[in-house]
């Protein structure tokens, strides 16, 4: 297991340093100057040469390149081009509020959208499994942040139960004020996904639960709910666990639009923010740490495959 | 004398010509069979003519204002209501199906073209081409689809065709993985041999003799695309970065009714079904073409494999 661990770790440092190499590249592509940006709207030619020139613009390409990586490397992302803050803080500062969002977000997944598909697998064609099913399609053709729209307006607004926007702080509001910020929003972002697991969890156990040697435990007097749990679970998870890393990325890509909507102070708004005002350095910073999250779910997906079952640690 | 040598091998190269057109054929029946994508496609047939005939359908111009009739609730008069500008909300709807259809080509042009032509140079030329850009295609998809979007389109600049650029660009590797797939997987068969040693370019060995062979499993790619980029679109136009005001797309009138949302929480409600209704019917139409196209022969696991894949590649 540790041969395989550490397999899959080195495996991941090519890919991050071709994942930099390419986003670094496809920035500098861009037709944006971050001279111009920084310099203003009314900036003589010469006060853009002198931003150019402060910005270290007039670098070579590779130099540029490994101040950035190697800044990287140390958590350095460069400076905002409008606050002169460090873009790195700036993230960190916002991570907490999408990474609360996440969770719950996440929670909510698991809670529901696991024994949603148990109770279809159970059931095959009755009228729950047909009705979850229609309900999971419904799910997944409203995009997160319409979903938000329509639950702010119904229970921000109309039914004035949680707080249409705004985020507040566990050290501001406690845990239920936290958590009342965030239950309309996670719900946004969780939709698809709930949808997407309770399918895919459908699909495995009714494989699993066909399997010879679930009928073998069944044969022999097992009660029906270890039959699942036991015997099914553990071969059913392996493609489950697959579609739950797959949601951190779904997570990842709907709080941008959802964290808008409910006025949430996260990554994503920060992300809306800074692509608006063209802030080249935040945004190439935005890109490559959601990239590691990405690169780091993955592995650790890898791993709990591993754990899952012993074949794969190969 | 070449040519009708070369004809011979086009020949040999579909030799189950018959047999195709009577898989055909069963495919249409299974697909017309199932009820609910007929009716996806009823629904994006009745969206394109909507789309066509928008003047004819439209009570108001879309653009008109009148201040008197500013957030006025559906009536006889103005059939979804009106906004802050006392626009006409249904004109709006109606001609902003325009404005999704445009941008589902723009950015299935991009994602195909891109995707499909390089996927074929990649996997048929192979070595240092085909590694590089299979790299690229990696890196693309280790992306958070929307982070990327947003990132490209918004230093692009706002704006629906750069927005469909940045679009085009992050779903263009699964088309590219199809695409280089295919050809690496025939590009030692005998009948492309024979191809190349008759004298066929390149271009036409790939053009008539490898795209043939993926071409439902890129219509099926393209269907479940085009239902991304309704979201994409949706969402970048809702954020700003894509349709520019007072142009009308769904995702500019749901910015418009979120930014009234306390004035008149209603205006969410007729953007949000034509988008819901539009992913829903592009969805099932992709479900029904693959169920028909591809549903013989394949195992349990390797469609369960396929989902867990669809669902990768979906997730913006």
């Amino acid at each position: 297991m540790i041969a395989y661990a550490a397999r899959r770790l080195l495996s991941a440092v090519p890919l991050l340093f071709f994942l930099s190499l390419f986003v670094f590249l496809l920035f500098e592509l861009m037709p944006a100057d971050a001279a111009v940006i920084s310099a203003g709207e009314n900036a003589t030619p010469e006060q853009i040469e002198q931003v150019r020139e402060n910005l270290g613009l007039n670098e070579p390409l590779w130099s540029r390149y490994f101040d950035w990586a190697g800044g990287l490397l140390h958590g350095d992302l460069g400076t905002s081009l409008f606050s002169s803050q460090s873009v790195t803080s700036t993230i960190l500062e916002r991570l907490p509020v999408t990474a609360s969002l996440a969770l719950v977000s996440m929670v909510l997944v698991v809670l529901i959208g696991l024994p949603l598909g148990v109770m279809a697998a159970r059931h095959p064609n009755s009228w729950l499994d047909r009705g979850l099913s229609s309900f999971a399609s419904l799910c997944m053709s409203v995009p997160p942040f319409v979903l938000g729209l329509l639950l702010a307006v119904a229970f921000g607004i109309l039914l004035p139960w949680f707080p249409p926007t705004g985020y507040t702080s566990v050290a501001d509001g406690g845990i239920s004020g936290w958590l009342s910020s965030l239950v309309l929003p996670a719900i946004a972002v969780a939709a698809v996904p709930i949808a997407e697991l309770a399918r895919q969890t459908r699909g495995s156990f009714l494989d699993v639960l066909g399997a010879d040697h679930v009928r073998a435990t069944r044969a022999k007097g097992m009660p029906e709910g270890s039959v699942v749990l036991k015997h099914g679970a553990k071969n059913a998870a392996v493609p489950i666990v697959t579609v739950l890393g797959l949601q951190v990325n779904r997570i990842l890509g709907g709080s941008v639009t959802v964290e808008f909507v409910f006025a949430l102070p996260g990554f994503g708004a920060l992300a809306v923010r800074s692509v608006v005002q063209q802030d080249l350095p935040m945004v190439l910073g935005i890109v490559a740490v959601s990239a590691v999250i990405v690169v780091v779910v993955n592995i650790l997906t890898d791993l709990s495959y591993g754990l899952l079952n012993p074949r794969m640690r190969r | 004398m070449r040519r009708r040598r070369e004809m011979t091998i086009d020949e040999a190269s579909g030799a189950t010509r018959e047999r195709r057109r009577l898989r055909e054929r069963r495919g249409v029946r299974q697909f017309v069979a199932n009820r609910a994508a007929v009716v996806s496609v009823c629904f994006l047939l009745a969206l394109v003519l909507l789309a066509f005939l928008a003047p004819l359908v439209a009570t108001h111009d879309p653009d008109e204002q009148n201040l008197l009739n500013k957030f006025q609730s559906p009536s006889a008069e103005h059939w979804l209501g009106a906004d802050l500008y006392g626009r006409d909300l249904f004109s709006r709807l109606v001609y902003s199906s325009r404005v999704t259809l445009l941008a589902m080509l723009q950015g299935l042009a991009v994602a195909s073209s891109l995707g499909i032509t390089l996927g074929l140079i990649a996997g048929y030329a192979g070595g240092v081409a085909d590694a590089l850009l299979s790299r690229v295609s990696d890196a693309i998809m280790a992306l958070p689809p929307m982070i990327l979007a947003l990132a490209i389109a918004g230093i692009l600049g706002a704006g629906l065709t750069n927005a469909m650029i940045a679009i085009g660009v992050v779903l263009a590797p699964p088309q590219f993985r199809l695409a280089r797939g295919a050809a690496q997987s025939v590009a030692s068969e005998t009948y492309i041999e024979a191809c190349r040693a008759i004298g066929c370019s390149p271009g036409r060995i790939l053009w008539r003799h490898v795209l043939p062979n993926i071409s439902s499993p890129l219509l099926i790619q393209t269907t479940f695309a085009a239902g991304v980029i309704v979201i994409a679109e949706a969402s970048l136009s809702f954020l700003g970065l894509g349709v520019q005001p007072p142009q009308s797309s769904w995702g500019v009138m749901l910015r418009a009714a979120f930014d009234s949302i306390y004035q008149a929480p209603w205006m969410v409600l007729a953007p949000t079904v034509m988008i819901s209704l539009t992913i829903l019917a592009l969805s099932t139409f992709g479900d029904g073409l693959r169920d028909s196209l591809e549903g013989r022969g394949r195992t349990r696991s390797k469609r369960r494999r396929e989902r867990v894949e669809s669902a990768a590649r979906s997730s913006v």
